[in-house]
C-alpha cells in the first residue's frame, strides 16, 4: 500500500465510521465505486476498530514493569552460583525467574528459582521464606516436588527445587476435561500428597493446575509447596500490625504484585478478603482444580480481577454433574462441598477428601471388582486365622459345622464394603464417646462452636453435622432402640432428645455417677458408673433402681457395657474387676448372675448381631466365636481389625456398619534430638508412633517401641531390627553391658517381663510374671536386678525390685500412693522416681539401700526422671517441658541446684539422654493425640455373617 | 547523572524548539538514558505498584532534566515528545534483549505458575506493537507519531496537537484510524 492509497482508506473509514447499517454500506458502495479491494480494507478496518484490544487500549504499565523488574533483568545462564551451575532459562514466575541448573556437589539437576530482589530485599519476608521453604523441604512424598533449599549466593537469593521434567496439568486439561478413568488417576495421589502435607502442617496456599506437573512417565506432582507466601495478598493482610515500620504500601506491594502476576480464579474467599488462612484454603483450591480437570472449565471466571473476584466471593457455580453428567454424584457432591465459601461447611481436612474420592471411584460400577478382590484378601487373612479356630471345635464336635459355616459362607456372598473418613468440623468435638445409632445411619458428639458444649448430629450419608438445641453442656449419649431417639447425661441428669429436633426430656434427674447407658426394646435403660453396679430407670422417666453391685472384696470394681440379650430377658455385661474382665449374663426376671468368660483387658466387649463377640485389644478388634446358649466360646478369639485407637470406640450398627476411632493420631510422631538450648533435628527420618526411646549404652542404637512391638534402631543409620512379633510391649531398657534388652510383653495373655539377647535369634527369657500389668524402668549399673512398676485396673502403681538371677521380686515401695518410673543413677547408689503422694507427680531421689529417706527434686510437678551419665545431673518432664536439676553427692549427702527448662515442645513423656550428655532422644508429637476422626466401614459385619 | 547540567539540557531543548535540528540529537540519549535509570529505580523502590507508569517516568525525567522555570508549556509538551519517542526506544531495547534471552533459554515451562498464562508475554507484545508502528510509519508517519506520543509517551490529545503543531481533531482522527490499523495488525 502506499501512503497515498492509505490516506484515501482514510478517508472513506472517517466518513463511514460515522454512519451505520444500511447507510454505511450504501455509502461504502458509492465510496469505493468498484474497488473491491478499497473496500475490503476499509471494511476489515472498521471491523478491527470495534471492541477493546489487549494491548493497544491498555496501558503500558503491566509490561513496562515486567521489563524492568530488576530480577528479570539479568540473565544467570551460564553463570555458576556456588556450587549450582545455571545451565538454561525456564521460565519466569511470580517471585522471579526458573532456571534449569546442575548442583555439582551432589551432580544431579534442580530446578532453581531466583526471587527477584524486588522481594529478596525485604528481610522479613525473606526469612519468612526461608521458614516456610524448610519447612517444606521435610515434605517427602512422591507426588510433591521436593524443595531443596533456601540459599543466598553472591546477593542472590534463590530456591533448588527437584526439576520435573513434563508438562503442566493447565496445558493437559482437554475441551470438555478430563475423562473419569485419568481424573482418578492424577487425583488421587495429588490428595494424598495434599494431605501429606497438611498433616506435616504445611499448606500450599497457591493450588492451580500450573501448579501441577504431569511426569513424562504420567505422574502427577504439586510443585512450590511453601512458596505461595510470596505471591499471595491474604497472607500479608493476616498479619496487619505484624511489621509497623515497613508501611502500608510495601504491604500492598506484595498484594498487588501477586495480583497483577497470578489469578485470583483458584483463591479461596477467605484469601480473597484478605483474612488468614488455613488448610482449608488449599481445599477450596483443590477443589477448583478438580473441577477445572474434570470440566475443562474454571469454576469463578471473569475479564477482570475484580470480576473474578466477586465470582469467588458471591457466586455458587454450575454443580460438576450440570457440566459433565457423568459425573459420579458423590464426586460432584464432593467438590462442591470443597466450594463452600464458608470454610467451616467445607471438608475440614484434605485426609476426608482423599477418603471419599476413593469411595467415589470404588463405588463406580465399573471399578468394584478391585475392593471386592481387596474384602476377599482381608477375608482370606482373617480365614487363615480361624482355621485353627474351627480346628478345636470340629474336635470338640460342637455344633462346629454351624459356626464354620456361618464364617464362612461370606466367600459367597461377596458383598462389596466401603470405607472412608469422618472428621467433625467441630472444634473440641469428643469423639471417645460418641454413638453410632442402632440402624447405622446417624453418629451423635459431644462438639463445641464457641457457644458452649453440645451434641451434634451427623448422618453418615451427610457431609455435615448439625447441632442439636437443647443438648447443652450433654455428653455421653446413646439411642433408642428405634433409633428415632437420643438420650444422654447433662448435669448428673438423664435426658432425651427426639434426633428431628425438639425439647428434651428429663429422663432421670439423678444419676450423678452414671456414665454409659444401653436403651432397650422394652423402653428400659440401664446406666453404668465407672465405680459401681448396673442401675434401670424407665425410658419413660422415673427413679433408678440398683441392679447390681460389684463384689469389693474380690476386687472388683465397675459393671460396664451392658447389652440386652436372649429377647431382652438377660443382660450381658462385663464385670471389671482389677485383673480384667469378665463376661457375665445377669437374668433380668430371676437377678441370678453368672459368669461366663474371662476376657482380661478385652475392651468394649459387645456380641455381634452373629451371636459371636466383639471386642478392643492391643489396638486391634477381635472376634470371638461364641455360644451364647451353651454359654462358652467357640475357639480362640480372631483378631478382624488393626489399627484401632488405644481409647478405643468401636460401634457396630445392625445394619454391619462398623465406626471406629483409628489410631492415627500418633502416627506421625518424629523421633528428634533436643539439644540443651531446646533445638531439634530429626533423629530418623521417619514418622511413627514411637514411645519409651532408650539409647543403647554403646550409644549405636536405640530401643523404641513402635505400635506395641519392640525394635532396635541403628543410629545414626536407621537400620532397623524388630525385637516383638505379638501382642503388647512396652517399655524397653538395655542391660548394663548392652546385650540386651529387657521389656513387658502381654503375650500368651498374662504380663511378664522377657529379656531378649538383640542379635540373636533365640527365644526371649522370661524373667517374671505377673497378674497386673508389669513396666521394667531400670536396670542396676551391676547388672544384678532390675526395678518395674506394677500396677492394674483400680490399683495404685508400685514398684518392685527383680533379681535377675533368682528371679525373686520384692516390693521396692509399696505405698497408697502411685510410685513409678524409677532410674538408678550411674554409680548404681540412688534412685529417681515419682511419686503422687503430694497429690501430684513430683521426683524425689532415695538411696538405692535404704528406702524411705528421700529428698525431693521437683517443684510444682515431674515424672520420668533421667540421670546425666556422670551422675551430675537430674532431667525430668512435666507436661510440655523438660527440666534438669544439679546434683551433687558427697557421701550419702545430696545437694540439688534449681530445676531450669531446657527444652519446652510437644514432647510425649518418655526420653532419654544421649551418652555425652549434651543431647536427648524425645518423640515429638505432630498431630497432637485426642482423636479427630471416625474411620466408616460400611457393611463391615457382612464380611462375618 | 547524566553528565550535563539541567541547565544545559534545558538549553539544548529550547534550541531544539526554536530549530536547531541536531540538538534533538543530543537531547534523545540523555532522555533515553534518564528514563532507563528511572524505570529501573522506580521499580526497586516502588514496591506498592506493580504496573510501571510510563507517564509519571516521563514527568520525572522532565523535573530532573529540565528547569521549568525557563520553559514554557508548549516547550513541556515537546519535551514530552522526545520521552515518548525515548520511553518507545527503551521499552523496546528491553523487550528485544529479553526476547533473545528467552529464546534462547528452550520454552519448557517448569513450574510456578500460569503467570505466564495469565499475563502472556509483554516483551513480544511490545515488540509487535513497535514492528507495526514503523509499518504504518511508512504510510503515515504523523498518525504513528500520534501513537508514539499517546502509547509512550501518555500526552494528552491537546499536548500531542501542540507537539505535532496540528488540531486536535485531526489528532482524534489519527489516533482512531491507527488504533483500528495496530489492532488489525497485531492481531491478524
Amino acid at each position: 500500500m502506499t501512503p497515498e492509497r492509505w490516506e484515501q482508506v482514510g478517508e472513506i473509514y472517517h466518513a463511514a465510521s460515522e454512519l451505520d447499517g444500511e447507510a454505511r454500506e450504501s455509502y461504502l458502495q458509492v465510496a469505493c465505486s468498484g474497488d473491491e479491494e478499497l473496500r475490503r480494507e476499509v471494511e476489515s478496518l472498521l471491523r478491527a476498530s470495534e471492541g477493546e484490544s489487549n494491548l493497544v487500549d491498555k496501558p503500558l504499565g503491566a509490561a513496562a514493569a515486567e521489563l524492568f523488574d530488576p530480577g528479570k533483568t539479568v540473565t544467570l545462564v551460564g553463570r555458576k552460583l556456588g556450587p549450582y551451575q545455571i545451565q538454561t532459562h525456564l521460565g519466569a514466575g511470580g517471585i522471579g525467574e526458573v532456571y534449569l541448573a546442575r548442583d555439582t556437589r551432589l551432580g544431579r539437576t534442580v530446578a532453581l528459582k531466583t526471587l527477584s530482589s524486588t522481594f529478596a530485599a525485604d528481610p522479613h519476608w525473606l526469612q519468612r521464606l526461608k521458614t516456610e521453604a524448610s519447612a517444606a523441604a521435610t515434605l517427602n512424598h512422591p507426588n510433591i516436588a521436593t524443595v531443596y533449599s533456601v540459599e543466598e549466593i553472591d546477593d542472590c537469593s534463590f530456591i533448588t527445587m527437584e526439576y520435573i521434567d513434563g508438562a503442566p496439568l493447565s496445558a493437559l486439561i482437554p475441551e470438555g476435561g478430563l475423562d473419569l478413568p485419568r481424573f482418578y488417576e492424577w487425583f488421587l495421589p495429588l490428595a494424598d500428597a495434599l494431605a501429606h502435607a497438611h498433616e506435616h502442617g504445611i499448606t500450599h496456599r497457591d493450588l492451580k493446575p500450573g501448579n501441577v506437573m504431569i511426569t513424562h512417565d504420567g505422574a502427577p506432582k504439586l510443585l512450590d509447596f511453601g512458596l505461595a507466601r510470596i505471591d499471595r495478598p491474604a497472607d500479608k493482610a493476616a498479619t496487619p500490625a505484624a511489621d509497623p515500620d515497613t508501611g502500608d504500601s510495601e504491604r500492598e506491594g506484595l498484594t498487588r504484585a501477586g495480583q497483577i502476576l497470578g489469578t485470583p480464579s483458584y483463591m479461596s474467599p477467605e484469601q480473597a478478603r484478605g483474612e488468614a488462612v488455613d488448610q482449608r484454603a488449599d481445599i477450596f483450591g483443590f477443589g477448583v482444580v478438580m473441577y477445572e480437570a474434570l470440566t475443562g472449565q474454571r469454576p469463578f471466571q471473569g475479564d477482570s480481577y475484580a470480576a473474578i473476584i466477586s465470582e469467588v466471593l458471591k457466586v455458587d457455580p454450575p454443580t460438576v454433574s450440570d457440566l459433565k453428567p457423568e459425573t459420579p454424584d458423590l464426586l460432584a457432591r464432593l467438590i462442591g462441598k470443597c466450594l463452600r465459601k464458608e470454610r467451616r461447611s467445607r471438608f475440614q481436612t484434605m485426609r476426608e477428601v482423599v477418603a471419599l474420592l476413593y469411595e467415589s471411584r470404588d463405588s463406580t460400577p465399573r471399578s468394584s471388582g478391585r475392593i471386592r478382590s481387596a474384602v476377599i484378601r482381608a477375608r482370606r487373612r482373617i480365614s487363615a486365622r480361624l482355621v485353627i479356630a474351627a480346628l478345636s471345635l470340629i474336635v470338640a464336635a460342637l455344633s462346629g459345622a454351624f459356626i464354620w459355616n456361618r464364617f464362612f459362607a461370606v466367600e459367597v456372598a461377596a458383598p462389596v464394603n466401603a470405607r472412608y473418613a469422618i472428621q467433625p468440623a467441630e472444634p473440641q468435638a469428643e469423639l471417645s464417646t460418641a454413638a453410632l445409632s442402632p440402624d447405622g445411619r446417624h453418629l451423635v458428639y459431644g462438639g463445641n462452636l464457641g457457644d458452649g458444649p453440645r451434641l451434634f448430629l451427623r448422618s453418615l450419608d451427610q457431609f455435615d453435622a448439625r447441632p442439636l438445641p437443647g443438648t447443652e453442656g450433654g455428653q455421653r449419649s446413646f439411642f433408642s432402640p428405634d433409633s428415632r431417639w437420643i438420650a444422654f447425661f447433662v448435669d448428673s441428669k438423664l435426658k432425651k432428645i427426639p434426633i428431628e429436633g425438639g425439647a428434651a426430656l428429663t429422663i432421670c434427674d439423678d444419676c450423678p455417677r452414671a456414665i454409659e447407658g444401653v436403651w432397650g426394646e422394652d423402653g428400659t435403660i440401664i446406666m453404668t458408673s465407672s465405680d459401681a453396679g448396673l442401675s434401670r430407670v424407665p425410658a419413660g422417666g422415673g427413679r433408678p433402681g440398683v441392679l447390681t453391685q460389684p463384689d469389693a472384696a474380690r476386687n472388683e470394681i465397675a459393671h460396664r457395657r451392658p447389652q440386652f440379650v436372649e429377647g431382652g430377658a438377660s443382660l450381658l455385661f462385663s464385670r471389671q474387676f482389677t485383673k480384667g474382665i469378665t463376661l457375665a449374663l445377669l437374668n433380668l426376671a430371676t437377678g441370678e448372675m453368672e459368669d461366663l468368660l474371662e476376657l482380661g483387658d478385652a475392651i468394649g466387649v459387645r456380641m455381634l448381631p452373629t451371636g459371636d463377640l466383639c471386642f478392643a485389644r492391643a489396638g486391634q478388634l477381635f472376634i470371638q466365636p461364641f455360644d451364647l446358649r451353651a454359654r462358652r466360646a467357640l475357639g480362640d478369639a480372631v483378631p478382624v481389625l488393626d489399627g484401632l485407637h488405644q481409647f478405643p470406640n468401636f460401634q457396630i450398627a445392625r445394619n454391619g456398619t462398623l465406626v471406629y476411632l483409628p489410631n492415627t493420631a500418633m502416627r506421625d510422631n518424629l523421633l528428634v534430638w533436643v539439644d540443651r538450648r531446646g533445638q531439634t533435628t530429626p533423629a530418623l527420618d521417619r514418622r511413627g508412633d514411637f514411645r519409651s526411646p532408650r539409647i543403647s549404652p554403646d550409644g549405636r542404637r536405640i530401643a523404641v517401641e513402635i505400635e506395641r512391638d519392640i525394635w532396635i534402631i541403628e543410629i545414626p543409620g536407621g537400620r532397623s531390627i524388630r525385637l516383638t512379633f505379638e501382642s503388647d510391649n512396652h517399655s524397653p531398657v538395655w542391660t548394663p553391658d548392652g546385650n540386651r534388652v529387657i521389656y513387658a510383653s502381654n503375650r500368651g495373655g498374662v504380663w511378664a517381663i522377657y529379656s531378649q539377647e538383640v542379635g540373636s535369634v533365640r527365644d526371649p527369657e522370661r524373667l517374671h510374671t505377673n497378674e497386673y500389668r508389669v513396666l521394667p524402668y531400670t536396670v542396676h549399673p551391676r547388672g544384678d536386678h532390675l526395678v518395674f512398676a506394677q500396677g492394674g485396673i483400680g490399683l495404685q502403681t508400685d514398684m518392685f525390685s527383680l533379681s535377675l538371677s533368682g528371679r525373686e521380686a520384692t516390693p521396692l515401695i509399696a505405698s497408697p500412693f502411685t510410685e513409678s518410673t524409677p532410674r538408678y543413677s550411674p554409680d548404681g547408689r540412688w534412685l529417681a522416681y515419682f511419686s503422687d503422694e503430694s497429690g501430684r507427680p513430683e521426683i524425689y531421689i532415695q538411696p538405692a539401700t535404704s528406702p524411705g529417706a528421700r529428698v525431693p527434686v521437683s517443684r510444682g510437678g515431674g515424672m520420668n526422671p533421667v540421670w546425666a551419665p556422670d551422675g551430675s545431673e537430674l532431667y525430668y518432664r512435666w507436661q510440655t517441658r523438660l527440666y534438669a536439676v544439679g546434683v551433687n553427692t558427697i557421701g550419702a549427702e545430696i545437694k540439688l541446684g534449681e530445676p531450669r527448662v531446657l527444652a519446652e515442645g510437644r514432647f510425649l513423656t518418655s526420653y532419654d539422654v544421649a551418652g555425652d550428655g549434651r543431647r536427648f532422644l524425645m518423640v515429638r508429637n505432630e498431630q497432637g493425640v485426642s482423636p479427630r476422626q471416625f474411620h466408616v466401614v460400611l457393611n463391615w459385619l457382612n464380611e462375618f455373617r | 547523572m547524566t553528565g550535563k547540567s539541567q541547565q544545559e539540557i534545558t538549553g539544548l531543548l529550547l534550541a531544539w524548539n526554536g530549530g536547531d535540528r541536531t540538538a534533538l540529537d543530543q537531547l534523545m540519549p540523555l532522555v533515553y538514558q534518564e528514563l532507563r535509570r528511572l524505570a529501573r529505580s522506580y521499580m526497586r523502590r516502588q514496591r506498592s505498584d506493580h504496573t510501571l507508569q510510563t507517564t509519571a517516568l516521563v514527568n520525572e525525567a522532565y523535573l530532573r532534566l529540565i528547569d521549568s522555570s525557563r520553559v514554557n508549556w508548549q516547550n513541556r509538551a515537546h519535551f514530552f515528545g522526545v520521552s515518548a519517542m525515548a520511553m518507545r526506544r527503551v521499552l523496546v531495547d528491553m523487550a528485544r534483549a529479553r526476547g533473545s534471552e528467552k529464546r534462547g533459554g528452550g520454552a519448557i515451562v517448569v513450574t510456578i505458575d500460569d503467570a505466564i498464562d495469565a499475563a502472556p508475554d509483554r516483551s513480544a507484545e511490545i515488540v509487535a506493537l513497535d514492528e507495526a508502528l514503523q509499518s504504518l510509519a511508512e504510510l503515515s508517519p504523523r498518525q504513528a507519531q500520534v501513537v508514539e506520543l499517546r502509547y509512550f509517551g501518555g500526552l494528552t490529545e491537546a499536548e500531542i496537537a501542540e507537539v505535532m503543531k496540528t488540531s486536535e481533531r485531526t489528532v482524534r482522527r489519527d489516533w482512531t484510524l491507527a488504533r483500528a490499523w495496530l489492532k488489525r495488525e497485531i492481531e491478524k
